[in-house]
């Protein structure tokens, strides 16, 4: 037996043994663990096993396949497609940008991107879409690129920050209006994931001033103000948004005056935007519980305005309190765009009820269904992991 | 209030998302319903004064469409045959047809139209919500809908009646068999009410199990959830010939000969619109005459420059033997030779047919829906 | 808490536009004008709709409802009986999903926890999967996926004929009613404040003796003697109703008797259970998070057992800082419930949509559903705050 021999054996010895005190410490210690670890193997074999087996041999992704286009973007007409395409890159942009300024980057993240990267190019149905993809990708490397380089760099770094933010300000009303400008594409038209993730952006791009609007009107000394406030917020929390949104197509339409030609889409995104602020009014309300009344009395003292102390003291505090369950709210925003389904509009579900509903796939509702929620999934799960991300670089929670 | 640096980190951000439940919010809560009650008890008192107000709203539809440049039909988005949205994100069936028939008609162009998707439990609210300007949307012509739901049906378009699909396999031969079963049907339609009324003149008990969509009822059907599964017999025979191979195909599925019902199926309008229902109405009248003249979309251009009749000249709109032509299309408010680009784009009645419905199944010949040449009830009164 | 002022202290010697006092004024008479207007607008337009009014609940809207819960709406009756009807399907929903919601989410949350790692490994999947999937989609997929694979009536799972599970439900045992019901619940009623009342002497006895008396295991045996003891001498007054395989018409199978569990139904609760229970495993493994480590080390000092260490020192302490968003939850719950919808469950948002499409009146049949979620989320709020008011006095 030579040196190296046993080298290696030594090597696998340890790990061996490493593993073995890592289960014996978190997985066999005492009996009703050791209980438990059997009814969960068994209960992840049982997982495992399934899913495998439904996604490998039990689902025919057929419908899927043929259907992409209705999925993701409904009945988004094909040749206005190119004009998706800017603001799709102006998101890796910055995504990379952001990413690059606030973290170090890990294999981890890599890999979750990578597969997210594969993802996307298997649905892209032309080499055309691929290359305009991958070009979208190499923006991202780039601006990953120039976020790194700025560590150290405080003045190209105060810079960067201030594109990135208003980039992120801009991106939405960008693509608003590079889709429906120039003879572009009506929001009647708009479908598939691209509709949802319209709705859900423009949901929060409106109903998060309007929550802080409300929130501070809430919070406000003047009694009429709080009232109107308080009651706008409360009632419409009353009901469910499937009632607004039923409400917003059937009933609103009764009692907007004539003048007005409203697309009904825009009815819809109206009531979602105003469903969300008072969420948000809710959230912040709790934020501005957080803020100490020393903080007012100070900027007072200093002769600020009431302007200046809501938007430069105040506010800051209160949301950076607030910060995790306003993420939250905008995964629960992006979840209900669903509902959406229910009013006609194709969005990414009721594209897919059309595909399984269609004379040659009849039968394959769960791949459409499973592969809807994946989708939503990725998204909703992304948005939550950046948010942790960022709240430990913010270092929310930690005093 | 809250004091500040008071417990863990971690507890404090708990209590700032936590509601904060006060009286003040019951006292609004509370405030709330009492004003709903309080609309509640207005309403109900105002009901006099409001018939006279009543039909003044939206008379206008057909200046409306045409100022907007295109017409908006409300469809189904999930029927084969009828209406049904394709991989490519446009829009196949029989009702999807009219549509266009009737953007040709209003502008000379069969794409100068907007589909909504309508469901079975929202198509009358959005009719009468005017977000759409006419549903075309498999709906069943009854007296209930059109004077209750202040909507107007203009033509039939499909002659349906309703029918019950079993599993090849089981007993049931007639409805007389299904006491005690279970039986299938979509919410929102005529079917449930028919269902209700045939059996319980049958005595026969059953339960009815109404879900959302056909894709829901399929699964449960064969699933076993239900013995039985009720529909127009135009919707059953779509399913019936694309049941999926799976569960058995299309030879596992019967359809009880029974029909339990009359399903006129066609175009709707809002009440108290004449000059818009005149124009659905006449449209699709329009490809029917076509039909029964034998003009199609192949030998339209030839007929219009030199047509063979008085009849096929009324109908295109153009003179016949150096006579003035008639004001048909003039009086519609519309172009006089609308019906050449309704038939040159679109086509007539029996090419529509067989275009949509024939291919999930449904013969043309010896149905109901054959022309009254040939004995069924396709059927225009003269244009002249 | 911070409230938002209007202009500055100071300037109330400045020109009488910048005094604080003139705007207060000017803002609020501003917002009574502009609610004004709307209102009188608002109202304006309603009257020239003609669909308007109640009356139209008092007819019949032909329509059966598949599911129902302690109600008997037929299709020929009313509209108003349609709506109770629908209105018992939410509560049933709501009810029975907010304490198994509870249940489900309470242990995902100390599962979470678990120096386990396989435990805790499945309890973050569990909650990372289903907190980020639309309800809308997962209700669909349980019921396709889980409800819909069950055997048909004629292979249904049985046990002794007292439950049959199958595609068509769950059939349960159940108990009919006998007159002397009536009486026996008004002793067993008297039995239980008399449990209670022996608990908590017990309780009392316990503090100042120091050990444990078992109180609740004395209380609970009080009250079973009572019951059946009681039960005997009424005579019995209920009678076993165990439901039973039937074939009817032309070899058509079904289950009659005992108490039905629909698979619509259970379809949504298990959707919404699964749905709310990730919220609440975050609510309670954050709350239990809050506590000091100090709190589970000085417990584990005094030789508590893990199981006794969770019960009686870190959930009842958790409890207070969870109770707020748990509340939250229980609304959330509530007005997910109408989500029911997507699988044509009859609650009360599709039973007012099949109204509203078989004889139209959409604003005042909204109105009614927007009273009924308002009630509902009024009666969880007060229950809960109720409960928040004992627990926070009990640990101070």
């Amino acid at each position: 037996m030579n040196v190296a021999d046993t080298q290696v054996t030594r090597i696998e010895r340890s790990t061996i043994d490493r593993a073995r005190k890592w289960a014996r410490a978190n997985l066999v210690n005492g009996t009703a663990n050791t209980v438990l670890t059997l009814v969960s193997v068994t209960l992840a074999a049982y997982l495992i096993y399934t899913l495998t087996r439904f996604v490998f041999v039990g689902a025919d992704w057929e419908v899927v396949d043929v259907n992409r286009r209705l999925i993701f973007l409904g009945r988004y007409p094909k040749e206005e497609q190119w004009r998706i395409w800017p603001p799709m890159w102006m998101v890796m942009g910055l995504g990379g940008l952001s990413y690059g300024m606030l973290s170090r980057g890990s294999l981890r993240d890599l890999a979750w991107l990578g597969a997210a990267v594969v993802f996307i190019l298997a649905f892209l149905a032309t080499t055309t879409n691929g290359l305009l993809f991958g070009g979208g990708v190499l923006v991202s490397i780039a601006a990953y690129g120039l976020g790194r380089l700025s560590i150290g760099r405080p003045l190209l770094r105060s810079k960067l920050r201030l594109v990135t933010i208003v980039g992120w300000f801009l991106v939405i009303p960008f693509a608003i209006i590079l889709i429906t400008g120039f003879g572009g594409v009506k929001p009647a038209l708009w479908g598939g994931l691209l509709l949802n993730v319209l709705l859900a952006a423009i949901g929060i791009g409106v109903g998060l001033p309007l929550g802080i609007l409300l929130a501070l009107s809430r919070a406000s000394s003047l009694p009429l103000l709080k009232g109107f406030a308080t009651s706008i917020i409360e009632i419409t929390r009353g009901g469910p948004l499937i009632a607004w949104l039923f409400i917003a197509r059937f009933v609103l339409p009764a009692f907007i005056p004539d003048a007005f030609e409203t697309d009904p889409i825009v009815n819809s995104m109206i009531v979602v935007s105003l469903f969300t602020g008072a969420y948000v009014a809710e959230i912040v309300r709790g934020g501005l519980q957080a803020v100490d009344r020393g903080q007012v009395e100070a900027a007072d003292a200093l002769g600020l305005g009431t302007f200046n102390v809501t938007v430069f003291i105040v506010l800051p505090q209160a949301i950076r309190a607030v910060i995790p369950a306003l993420v939250s709210q905008m995964i629960a925003l992006w979840k209900d765009t669903t509902l959406f389904a229910f009013l006609g509009f194709t969005d990414a579900l009721s594209g897919g009820q059309a595909a399984y509903n269609q004379a040659a796939f009849k039968g394959s509702q769960i791949e459409v269904l499973v592969f809807v929620a994946l989708l939503f999934w990725a998204v909703a799960f992304g948005m939550s992991r950046l948010s942790q991300r960022f709240e430990r670089v913010l270092g929310i929670g930690v005093r | 209030m809250l004091p500040a640096n008071h417990g863990s980190a971690t507890l404090d951000r708990f209590k700032e998302w936590g509601v904060r439940m006060k009286f003040s919010k019951y006292m609004l809560m509370l405030l709330a319903l009492l004003a709903i009650g309080m609309i509640a008890a207005a309403c109900s008192g105002d009901e006099d004064d409001d018939d006279g107000a009543a039909s003044v709203a939206a008379s206008d539809t057909l200046k409306t469409v045409l100022g907007r440049g295109n017409v908006i039909v409300g469809v189904k988005d999930s029927q084969p045959g009828f209406g049904n949205l394709q991989p490519d994100g446009t829009f196949a069936g029989q009702d999807v047809e009219y549509a266009h028939a009737l953007a040709a008609a209003l502008f000379g162009d069969k794409s100068k139209v907007e589909f909504v998707v309508a469901s079975a439990s929202t198509r009358f609210e959005l009719l009468s919500a005017a977000e759409i300007d006419v549903l075309i949307r498999t709906t069943t012509w009854t007296s209930s809908r059109d004077i209750d739901l202040s909507s107007s049906f203009t033509a039939t378009t499909f002659y349906d009646g309703q029918g019950i699909i079993v599993d090849a396999s089981s007993a049931v031969q007639s409805i007389t068999d299904l006491e005690g079963a279970t039986i299938c049907v979509t919410s929102g339609t005529t079917t449930e009410i028919n269902l209700a009324s045939r059996l319980a003149a049958a005595g026969v008990n059953h339960t009815a199990l109404t879900l959302a969509g056909d894709a829901e009822i399929l699964e449960a059907f064969a699933a076993g959830r239900c013995e039985a599964w009720t529909g127009d017999k135009g919707n059953l025979a779509g399913q019936r010939s694309s049941y999926p191979v799976e569960d058995g195909g299309p030879e596992s599925l019967r359809v009880l000969p029974e029909t339990l019902s009359k399903e006129p199926l066609g175009p709707v309008v809002r009440d108290g619109d004449t000059d818009w229902y005149d124009v659905v109405q006449w449209v699709v009248f329009g490809t029917m005459a076509a039909d029964e003249l034998g003009v199609n979309s192949g030998n339209v251009a030839t007929m219009s420059s030199a047509p063979p009749s008085k009849d096929i000249a009324n109908l295109l709109g153009v003179s016949f033997e150096g006579g003035e032509p008639t004001n048909f299309g003039a009086s519609l408010g519309l172009s006089p030779t609308f019906m050449q680009a309704v038939i040159g784009q679109v086509g007539n009645y029996d090419e529509i047919y067989e275009r949509t419905i024939a291919p999930i199944g449904l013969a043309r010949a010896g149905s109901l829906n054959a022309s009254w040449l040939d004995g069924g009830l396709i059927y225009s009164p003269p244009i002249k | 808490m911070v409230t938002i002022r209007w202009g500055k202290d100071l300037t109330d010697l400045g020109l009488l536009w910048r005094r604080r006092r003139t705007r207060r004024i000017i803002i609020q008479i501003a917002i009574a004008v502009g609610v004004g207007l709307f209102v009188f607008y608002m109202a304006d337009k309603a009257r020239d709709l003609d669909d308007l009014g109640f009356d139209f609940l008092s007819g019949s809207g032909d329509f059966p409802l598949s599911t129902q819960w302690l109600t008997n709406y037929e299709s020929n009756d009313t509209l108003l009986g349609a709506y109770g009807a629908g209105i018992f399907n939410t509560v049933r929903l709501v009810v029975i999903g907010i304490v198994l919601a509870t249940a489900l989410g309470v242990f995902a949350g100390i599962a979470r926890l678990s120096t386990n790692w396989l435990v805790s490994r499945l309890a973050t999947l569990y909650v990372e999967t289903i907190r980020n999937t639309p309800l809308l989609i997962q209700i669909v997929i349980w019921y396709v996926v889980v409800f819909l694979q069950l055997p048909r009536v004629e292979d249904a799972i049985e046990y002794s004929g007292l439950f049959y599970l199958s595609v068509k439900g769950l059939a349960l045992p159940s108990l009919t009613i006998d007159g002397s019901f009536g009486i026996w619940v008004i002793l067993l009623v008297l039995g239980a404040v008399a449990a209670y009342v022996l608990q908590r002497w017990l309780h009392r006895k316990e503090e100042q003796e120091g050990g444990s008396k078992h109180t609740v295991a004395w209380a609970f045996l009080l009250f079973t003697v009572v019951a059946v003891v009681t039960y005997l001498l009424t005579g019995t007054p209920l009678e076993p109703d165990t439901p039973q395989v039937v074939i009817t018409g032309a070899n058509i199978y079904s289950v009659s008797g005992g108490i039905q569990v629909e698979p619509e139904f259970a379809a949504v609760l298990l959707g919404l259970v699964i749905y709310t229970g990730a919220f609440i495993a975050e609510i309670v493994r954050g709350g239990i998070q809050a506590l000091p480590k100090g709190q589970t080390e000085a417990a584990a000092a005094l030789g508590l057992s893990g199981y006794q260490r969770l019960t009686l020192i870190i959930l009842p302490q958790a409890l207070r800082i969870i109770i707020p968003p748990l509340t939250n939850q229980f609304l959330n719950l509530t007005k997910n419930s109408s989500l029911a919808v997507v699988i044509g469950y009859p609650e009360i948002i599709f039973v007012g949509n099949t109204m509203i499409n078989k004889i139209g009146h959409a604003a005042p049949v909204y109105l009614m559903i927007f009273g009924t979620y308002l009630l509902l989320s009024l009666a969880i709020s007060v229950g809960m705050n109720a409960f928040n008011r004992s627990v926070q006095l009990a640990g101070r």
